[in-house]
């Protein structure tokens, strides 16, 4: 006869036995009190004593899902929109410039019959021109690079980052009212102000920007928290203004959180028009100052 | 009365539901977003609980729950139809929450439990009032006191109700493997637990 343990009746207490062990189990159970006094016991535990009462979400908990998921919907089919426009425009233009090509075409070959020779030296002389040309566009391109790339704004993102973390640890601290909220004006300026560098950077889009938002996922995951966090205490105060800026920032920061690695050029440059097209760094800018003077 | 309506309703659409789901997924992969409103309704509120149960923060939970739906969004065309939708989703989102809890645990080391707002619902006596939040309150401190995948497993069975096969394939860890993490979970439950039953009796 099998001898039941504990984990035997942990799975049939979840009905995770095998049935003809389920059934087995069940039948031992009405023959042994001793198993029976297990079981109870066990029952009692897991029904009465693991209660986890769950606090509702709020109410408008779908609402705000369906309003992200809306946005993003809306900004895949405008890069829908775009990349048709594009390939049309690429069609038309490639179109355009082989009807150019045989025209040069002919014309170089039927001026080729008249002349009936080239000049060697002549296409040396060219070819050196065009070498020195590229070589003075890549080198001013890369001396600007450099001289644009000053100090690193993912260094001075996490300087602050860390800078907003001190400044939440002091929050703790008791102090009066007014100091507290002084206190919580400064992390969300320096939210903002965070912020305001990481959508610069989008909006200017310098360089392999997909590779530079890459290097500052982990930045951008703690802006999206406490952006949320900003936004929240701005509603339940009343802010509505500084609400309405966090919750523009919100979409834009959810849809870089999450943009794929293969995103297209032209997906990137739909998150700089919304940038732009909001005014985002514009009231960012006006938000944050308004902050500093009540700060002062 | 009421409460037996609602019941009934709740029941009527999970039905529904489940009747249709095949249908309703097929339509959110092809980008009907009614159709995944659809998916959202039904399942927002099991995501969050099972978010709460693990995060243990409200707005953790609905920030989480929002995070899911919008990686779901963007992954649902890559979804296998031969397998569980529900055991997709909950895959997303416990991940989803471990990474969460992670996060918040660099920015606070220690978050008192969020049990200040929990609603009474219909057993709403003071007595069961405090009774519930006490055996909560204890619940959730003797859970944290778990490791993660011990606690994840557990709460996935117990409070979630998914099978020890679905929980296996959430977590992708062999089923046994599972099992052991909710054995260990009712043992270290009871040693830290079964001493404060007699807490509660007092308070009923």
């Amino acid at each position: 006869m099998k001898q039941w343990n504990k984990e035997d009746l942990i799975l049939f207490y979840y009905g995770e036995l095998e049935q003809e062990q389920q059934q087995s189990l069940g039948n031992a159970l009405t023959e042994s009190v001793q198993l029976q006094r297990e079981y109870a016991e066990l029952c009692d535990f897991l029904d009465n004593s693991v209660n986890l009462e769950v606090t509702e979400p709020d109410s408008d908990l779908n609402h705000n899902i369906m309003e992200s998921i809306y946005d993003i919907a809306d900004q895949q089919k405008k890069r829908a929109e775009n990349q048709t426009k594009q390939s049309e425009r690429d069609n038309s233009e490639a179109n355009h410039k082989a009807d150019h090509q045989s025209t040069l075409m002919s014309g170089f070959a039927s001026w080729l019959k008249q002349i009936k020779w080239v000049s060697s030296t002549g296409w040396t002389n060219s070819a050196g021109a065009v070498m020195a040309t590229l070589l003075l566009v890549v080198s001013v391109f890369y001396l600007g690079r450099m001289s644009v790339s000053g100090p690193d704004i993912s260094e001075q993102v996490a300087q602050n980052s860390e800078n907003t973390q001190a400044e939440q640890t002091s929050k703790k601290i008791a102090f009066d009212q007014q100091a507290s909220r002084r206190v919580m004006l400064t992390n969300v300026s320096a939210h903002l102000e965070m912020s305001d560098r990481l959508f610069t950077l989008v909006s200017n889009g310098n360089g392999d920007l997909p590779e530079q938002i890459e290097e500052r996922q982990q930045v951008i995951e703690e802006l999206v928290a406490l952006n949320r966090l900003y936004r929240r205490i701005a509603e339940k105060s009343g802010d509505n203004q500084l609400a309405s800026v966090l919750q523009q920032m919100e979409s834009i920061l959810l849809e870089l959180n999450h943009i794929e690695k293969s995103a297209t050029s032209s997906d990137w440059q739909n998150i700089r028009d919304r940038v732009d097209n909001a005014d985002l760094l514009f009231k960012l800018r006006v938000t944050n100052k308004k902050l500093n003077k009540e700060i002062i | 009365m009421l409460k037996k309506k609602q019941t009934q309703q709740s029941f009527l659409r999970h039905t529904l539901y489940m009747l249709n789901e095949e249908q309703i997924i097929k339509q959110a992969k092809s980008g009907d977003l009614q159709a995944f409103q659809e998916l959202v309704e039904y399942y927002s509120h099991r995501i969050y609980s099972a978010a709460f149960r693990i995060l243990n923060h409200k707005e953790h939970a609905e920030d989480c729950v929002q995070e899911v739906f919008i990686k779901i969004y963007h992954k649902i065309g890559s979804f296998n139809e031969q397998s569980k939708f529900s055991t997709w989703l909950y895959s997303v989102a416990v991940n989803t929450a471990i990474d969460l809890q992670r996060k918040h645990a660099r920015h606070s080391q220690h978050e008192s439990p969020d049990l200040d707002q929990l609603e009474a619902s219909d057993r709403n006596t003071p007595e069961n009032v405090a009774w519930l939040a006490n055996v909560s309150h204890t619940t959730q401190r003797a859970l944290m006191q778990l490791s993660d995948d011990v606690r994840i497993a557990f709460v996935l069975r117990h409070h979630e109700e998914r099978s020890i096969e679905e929980i296996s394939q959430i977590l992708d860890v062999n089923p046994n493997t599972v099992k052991n993490r909710i054995f260990r979970a009712v043992a270290r439950l009871r040693e830290i637990l079964q001493p404060k039953v007699g807490d509660y009796e007092t308070v009923e």
